[in-house]
């Protein structure tokens, strides 16, 4: 099983602390993408195969919610498991997003919850 | 200070610290924000039900280290990671803070984290406060400010 | 295999550790409060180690932590990894738990040094830093009494706690 993800956060700090969960998860990581905003996660979409998207709501130029949209508008995007890592706390917001088949890690996280809803996700077995 | 504010200000800012970056954080002595030996200030404005924003002072050193936890270095991180991790720690203690003090119910949305020269410079922008804390963060300060206005 | 001491049980105290590759053994720790019980094992090289350990950072007193460095959980978890893979575990392979970190207050008397939040803080502070990712854990709470029981051959985890036994 080869593993295409793309982190999508403003922050790079951000970024880098789910990338690093993600290698630490005992993953089949083939490539990890980033994208800044929800405009670039479009482009990298566009033209690269992503199995996985972790994807936060608060971000400039398109956030996260115009970005699930689009990708959910998107049959050739089907495939793309989705998960937001928020802060967002309105329960109607957040239920919204997982009405439109996306999974929730709420900010702050710890690494094991990352790990845990990925591999739930992806429906890997947690061995 | 509304106490009907300043705890969960406290609570969101406290979890922010342990679980983001693995700080400990407790009640730091009253005493007047730090002018000097400051790290950092940042501030994320929101709007929705209510209009504000959180104002992020940290002093003492403890930007260093926190950001250096947030990334899992043993090194410091470079002064760029250290002004993002702020910005973050501020965004997440600001989407902590709303729910505690608004209900879950009450949709907000937040801005982009601004980061000013001054905590002063921070609260002419953003609004004097309605709650403040201070924190005792692995050595250093942490200065939290919640602005909560009537929506416009 | 039923929670009461056997003759395969190696029992470990506070501020101790054991690394055990023996199949049949059960390595166990009693009563951890505010302290850490820290499991791990890795399950091809069949070795099981676990670390009770009281405090969370040694800077309070260096020379305590070089006589004894499971005393504190930056000197005592590292030597728990150090001692699996001398009994030949890998670090990609280790699976590791973590119970105890309880409040020690009740309604009258605070936990002013919050002694259980700081070790597990520290820990997880510790495992992020050297790659390492918790299995699973069950932590905080208060005044929780929990026992350890970590069978070397399996890798199983019971905990005990104030007389209710779970799988961990």
């Amino acid at each position: 099983m080869a593993l295409n993800v793309l982190v999508v956060d403003d922050s790079a700090v951000m970024r880098s602390m789910l990338i690093r969960t993600l290698r630490l998860s005992g993953l089949p990581l083939t490539n990890v993408y980033q994208a800044g905003d929800g405009a670039e996660a479009l482009t990298l979409l566009a033209s690269h195969d992503v199995d996985l998207a972790l994807v936060d709501i608060n971000m400039p130029v398109m956030n996260g919610e115009q970005l699930i949209q689009r990708v959910r508008a998107d049959a050739r995007l089907a495939g793309v498991a989705l998960i937001v890592v928020s802060t967002e706390g309105s329960e109607t917001r957040i239920e919204a997003l997982k009405a439109r088949g996306a999974s929730f890690i709420h900010k702050p996280f710890t690494p094991e919850q990352v790990r845990s809803t990925v591999l739930r996700v992806l429906g890997v077995a947690d061995a | 200070m509304p106490e009907s504010l300043t705890a969960p200000l406290a609570d969101a800012a406290s979890e922010t610290f342990e679980s983001l970056a693995y700080c400990f954080a407790e009640p730091a002595p009253p005493s007047a924000v730090p002018g000097a030996g400051v790290d950092g200030v940042v501030a994320v404005a929101f709007e929705g039900e209510a209009r504000g924003g959180v104002v992020l002072q940290l002093s003492g050193g403890v930007l260093s280290a926190m950001a250096g936890n947030m990334l899992g270095l043993e090194e410091p991180a470079s002064p760029a990671d250290q002004r993002d991790a702020l910005g973050e720690a501020a965004n997440v203690i600001c989407g902590n803070v709303l729910p505690r003090v608004a209900g879950v119910a009450a949709v907000f949305a937040l801005g982009v984290p601004q980061h000013f020269p001054t905590w002063q410079a921070a609260i002419e922008t953003i609004g004097s406060p309605d709650a403040h804390i201070a924190l005792e963060v692995e050595g250093g300060r942490a200065d939290v400010a919640l602005v909560m206005r009537p929506a416009a | 295999m039923p929670l009461t001491e056997t003759a395969t049980d190696r029992i470990i105290g506070i501020a101790e550790m054991a690394v055990s590759s023996a199949g049949g053994e059960r390595l166990v720790t009693y009563a951890l409060g505010s302290c850490l019980g820290v499991c791990v094992h890795d399950p091809v090289a069949g070795v099981g180690g676990l670390l009770h350990v009281m405090l969370p950072s040694s800077e309070i007193d260096p020379q305590k932590a070089q006589r004894n460095p499971c005393m504190f959980v930056d000197t005592g978890v590292p030597e728990l990894f150090r001692a699996a893979y001398r009994a030949g575990a890998q670090k990609e392979r280790l699976v590791v738990k973590v119970v105890g970190g309880a409040a020690t207050a009740d309604g009258e008397q605070p936990d002013s040094f919050q002694v259980g939040k700081r070790n597990v803080l520290t820990l997880r502070k510790l495992l992020w830093k050297n790659g390492v990712i918790l299995r699973a854990e069950d932590v905080g709470g208060q005044r929780l009494s929990r026992s350890v029981f970590l069978q070397v051959a399996t890798g199983e985890v019971l905990v005990k706690t104030n007389g209710r036994e779970s799988t961990l």
